[in-house]
């Protein structure tokens, strides 16, 4: 990597879009107004030479020294020198937490990168041919990368966006390298599919997904809309798409996660692109589906196109991948084959993440670097049991005890809702007749998809729902159903953790004060007496979970998610509760921050003899966390005990099937 | 559930006008006699309360006057003397197209500002914005004074007096359609805003569409929406700036018959008036809501 990486894509006008003919494309793509103009093939699949599945071992899409960053050019790169060559029907993962310039990368390789953004690089290249330089230049760069000469070709001061959108482009689309809009615009769907971030919502919600599909045949070949129906069609058969003719002209409201993702790959494999970018594809989406989304991906790597898959879960990029680039601050800190970088990680950052992941991990022991900075190695190449590994333990004093007394009882709870239109005469069960029992000082672990009836049953046990039929008691004690009065004094008994910490704080309160009422609430019961509770109980309760305690002062909006987490955690421990529900509370948050904040919640239970109900869709956290585990799916429990026992011996076929679903890391198989 | 909704808007309206009119100082006889300067004498007053009932208990008169609009009839004018269902029927025409043609310009102007001012840059942003808020708060009389001034008075290019020619029309479309303009691009200038950093822009930008195409398949819809759940509430703003309109212009119509009816203390026309506006509030607010549907798929869910 030279440290230069010249200058491309300075803001200016934006004229001279001089056509940009692809590879082997039959037209030249003058002509056409805005986004209309055909860029040749008559057909998506026709012999073109950009369709997908150049020839095996042949470099589709090269990268060399990428910069890119926001504001002024050259200033603070958010990526900073990235590198690789992706071969055809081959598939690189990009790897990395959240700010590690993943997605930016990914963004700009269609020069998406976002508003006020530049890009350099010494090579770009899709099919041969450069992304740099406005012009049909074939000319291979060869080995060593972009010479003077193309440098000077590239300077040409061109705007991403401007030239048939005006100036307003550049706030939304940024800079872009030097290519013109229109040339830009060729590139995308046709030469480099993108399936962009959060499929839930990366589809327009008032238009058919026919007709988002059929956008990019109509953008990038000369088909009819006969003809394009009947493609749009086919392409919905290939993604395994149930029923296209019904869901052709459906809209993404109507469609499930895992649909949509499906219907958001049809869109970016239309135009045949040779190269597919997907960023998180399967991050929004229960693990059953996420599995069926990456057989996807399988299938469509197998028909010749090649793929770059952004992710921050290793055990999803060691399905698919062939490579992988670690990224941390913008940086490659390692690449390789998959196995290698797996297997023997050289990298500090990479082991770490590595070890944050924590299926397969045993209760106890830790997943982040212990915080006084004790080194530690855990090897995964071994496919030995991890619990001879020597790790960090915590200190087990009653985790996994001996029958004790119950803290909490669900027995028979029922709770409907009704459905308008809904196929069962308009009534759906959210829970469906659960009984469960969770012991002093350990941790239920729930674990279900979405629509499974697993966040009602918190709120029933939590009283904020009531059930229909059934009861909860809390230390023996009747406590759902009943009256809100009385269930108020014993309030500071029970605990919640939820997903989106954020929206569950006053943004107006710091975090001072946001703790200052969890502990004024005590008060109300009458076990403590002080009017004000003071800024060192304040200050303990964020010691204890392990922040500074400066940040009282601070906003919630201005911490990190993993800060943020904390900061809930400490509230629900605020009136010193003996129960508490978490539900998903890791869900939202990166690997390794997610495994600091399971590490927390396995240390307060050690010291405070906490018992956990932990809802969680994630079959990893949930056996890392669990002492017993129940799988819900319709609002039945399907069935539950020892969280070894069931992981060990599933009993009913759907715990089988989400234990196969879940992506692992092949060296803890 | 709807029509009871309805029914009962018709009800309040008729109820609220009937009593309203009544907490006005004055004589209803006199009133009918031709006003305060008429000099009528109390025998022709005590005839004229007995023969329009005014002499019963107000109870007694406002149950008659609900049963008599319950069958469908609205009466006769005091002031005009003709059934206020004939006097209505030929005031209707000019005011709805009035209102129709100023929702329609406030539409387009807003929705071209909204799409124009969002891809224009920062300066076109606050130029706008700026605009938006100006329209919105300018009040409709003087607002017809100054488009009178400049485009009657000044340059000649319209009349000052509403003509029945098309050319009559301009002016008083203008000045009905430029707040409700400014109001409605705020609304929409929002939602364009969102829909132009909504991860489907980002898409179907990656999908290789132009962003001339992004806004005209994507965001227009999305700017629209709210536009769309808005017209109802503007039908009946722009049928109460209709009564300033048509007077400040001399037009003939429903706002400034109604404006009449009140000083005169015409309580039949009123409340004929009143019940035709609001019967014509609830119609398109239910039109609004299917529009919606239309619009939104996701309405239809929910």
């Amino acid at each position: 990597m030279s440290g230069a990486g010249r200058e491309l894509g300075r803001a200016g006008g934006a004229e001279g879009d001089s056509g940009w003919a692809g590879a082997g494309t039959a037209g030249s793509g003058t002509g056409g107004a805005g986004g209309t103009g055909g860029s040749g093939g008559s057909d998506a699949r026709g012999s073109d030479a950009a369709a997908a599945g150049g020839r095996r071992g042949e470099v589709v899409l090269r990268v060399e020294d990428l910069r890119v960053g926001f504001g002024r050019i050259g200033a603070a790169p958010v990526v900073d020198g990235v590198s690789f060559e992706l071969t055809a029907g081959r598939a690189i993962a990009i790897v990395g937490e959240s700010g590690s310039g993943k997605s930016v990368t990914a963004r700009s390789l269609v020069g998406l990168a976002g508003a006020g953004s530049w890009q350099t690089a010494t090579a770009l290249e899709v099919l041969g041919e450069s992304l740099l330089e406005e012009q049909p230049a074939r000319a291979r760069a060869g080995a060593a990368g972009g010479g003077p000469g193309r440098a000077d070709a590239a300077s040409g001061d061109l705007r991403l966006g401007a030239g048939d959108s005006g100036t307003g482009a550049q706030r939304l689309a940024g800079r872009g390298l030097g290519l013109s809009a229109r040339a830009w615009q060729r590139v995308r769907g046709r030469r480099i599919g993108l399936v962009v971030q959060d499929a839930l919502v990366s589809l327009d919600p008032l238009r058919p997904i026919g007709r988002e599909i059929g956008d990019a045949l109509r953008l990038h070949t000369r088909l009819g809309v006969g003809e394009r129906h009947a493609r749009v069609l086919e392409l919905l058969e290939a993604v395994g798409m149930p029923e296209p003719e019904v869901r052709v002209r459906q809209r993404s409201g109507e469609l499930s996660g895992g649909l949509r993702q499906r219907a958001l790959i049809a869109s970016a494999l239309a135009a045949d692109p040779a190269v597919l970018i997907a960023d998180e594809p399967t991050t929004a989406l229960d693990s059953t589906v996420q599995a069926q989304i990456l057989d996807l991906f399988d299938t469509i790597k197998a028909r010749g196109t090649s793929l770059l898959f952004i992710s921050h879960d290793l055990a999803v990029v060691s399905r698919i991948a062939d490579e992988v680039l670690v990224m941390r601050g913008g940086r490659v800190v390692e690449s390789g084959p998959i196995d290698q970088v797996l297997g023997s990680p050289r990298h500090d950052y990479t082991r770490a993440l590595l070890r944050a992941v924590p299926t397969g991990v045993p209760r106890g022991l830790r997943l982040a670097a212990p915080p006084a900075g004790a080194v530690t190695a855990m090897p995964v190449t071994t496919a030995e049991p991890p619990t001879t590994t020597p790790v960090t333990s915590l200190p087990t004093t009653t985790a996994v005890g001996g029958p004790s007394a119950p803290v909490l009882e669900v027995r028979g709870v029922t709770k409907t809702f009704p459905v308008r239109g809904g196929p069962r005469g308009g009534i759906r069960s959210a829970v469906d007749d659960v009984t469960l029992t969770l012991e002093r000082g350990a941790t239920l672990g729930i674990v279900g998809e979405s629509g499974s009836g697993k966040t009602t049953l918190a709120r029933i046990v939590l009283g904020l729902t009531e059930p229909d039929s059934g009861s909860v008691s809390l230390l023996g004690e009747p406590w759902v159903p009943g009256a809100e009065k009385l269930r108020r004094p014993r309030r500071r008994l029970v605990g919640a953790v939820y997903q989106d910490a954020l929206s569950s704080f006053d943004p107006r309160l710091t975090v001072g004060q946001i703790l200052a009422d969890a502990l004024g609430a005590t008060d109300l019961d009458g076990a403590s007496s002080s009017a004000h509770p003071s800024a060192e109980r304040v200050a303990a309760l964020l010691a204890d979970v392990a922040l500074d305690p400066a940040l009282a002062r601070v906003r919630p909006l201005q911490l990190s998610g993993g800060q943020r987490q904390r900061v809930s955690i400490a509230r629900a421990l605020a009136p010193q509760p003996d129960i508490l529900v978490c539900d998903e509370p890791v869900s939202a948050l990166d690997v390794s921050v997610q495994a600091q904040i399971l590490d927390l919640l396995d240390e307060l239970q050690q010291r405070r003899d906490l018992s956990y109900l932990f809802i969680s869709h994630d079959l990893g956290v949930i056996g890392h966390m669990s002492d017993r585990v129940a799988v819900m799916k319709n609002g039945r429990v399907l069935e539950q005990g020892a969280t070894a026992d069931v992981f060990a011996d599933p009993h009913h076929d759907y715990t089988r099937a989400l234990l196969a679903a879940a992506p692992r890391l092949p060296a803890r198989g | 559930m709807r029509l009871v909704g309805a029914v009962f808007v018709l009800w309040a309206a008729a109820t609220l006008t009937f009593f309203g009119l009544r907490l006005i100082p004055g004589d209803p006889a006199q009133a009918i006699l031709g006003g305060p300067g008429s000099q009528a004498s109390a025998e022709a007053l005590a005839q004229v309360r007995a023969e329009y009932g005014l002499d019963q208990p107000i109870g007694v008169q406002y149950v008659a006057q609900l049963g008599r609009l319950a069958t469908g009839d609205l009466g006769t004018s005091y002031s005009l003397k003709s059934p206020v269902a004939d006097i209505i029927g030929s005031q209707i025409g000019g005011t709805l197209l009035l209102a129709a043609l100023a929702l329609l310009v406030a539409w387009v102007i807003a929705l071209g500002l909204a799409v124009w001012s969002t891809r224009g840059g920062r300066v076109a942003a606050a130029v706008g914005s700026t605009l938006e808020i100006v329209a919105a708060a300018v009040p409709h009389f003087w607002l017809a004074t100054v488009l009178v001034l400049i485009f009657s008075t000044a340059l000649r290019w319209f009349p000052a007096v509403s003509t029945a020619g098309p050319e009559g029309l301009v002016l008083p479309v203008l000045t009905l359609a430029l707040p409700l303009a400014g109001f409605l691009g705020q609304v929409m200038r929002e939602s364009v805003l969102n829909a132009l950093e909504a991860p489907f822009t980002l898409s179907a930008r990656a999908r290789g569409e132009s962003e001339t195409g992004v806004r005209w398949r994507h965001v227009l819809r999305h700017g629209a929406l709210p536009g769309v759940a808005l017209s109802g509430w503007a039908f009946g703003w722009l049928i109460s700036g209709a009564v300033v309109v048509e007077t400040v212009f001399a037009r003939p119509g429903l706002g400034r018959t109604l404006l009449n009816a009140v000083q005169l203390r015409d309580v039949p026309l009123v409340v004929g008036v009143v019940l035709v506006v609001a019967l014509g509030y609830v119609l398109m607010t239910l039109a609004t809501d299917a529009a919606t549907r239309l619009v939104d798929p996701r309405a239809r869910f929910s």
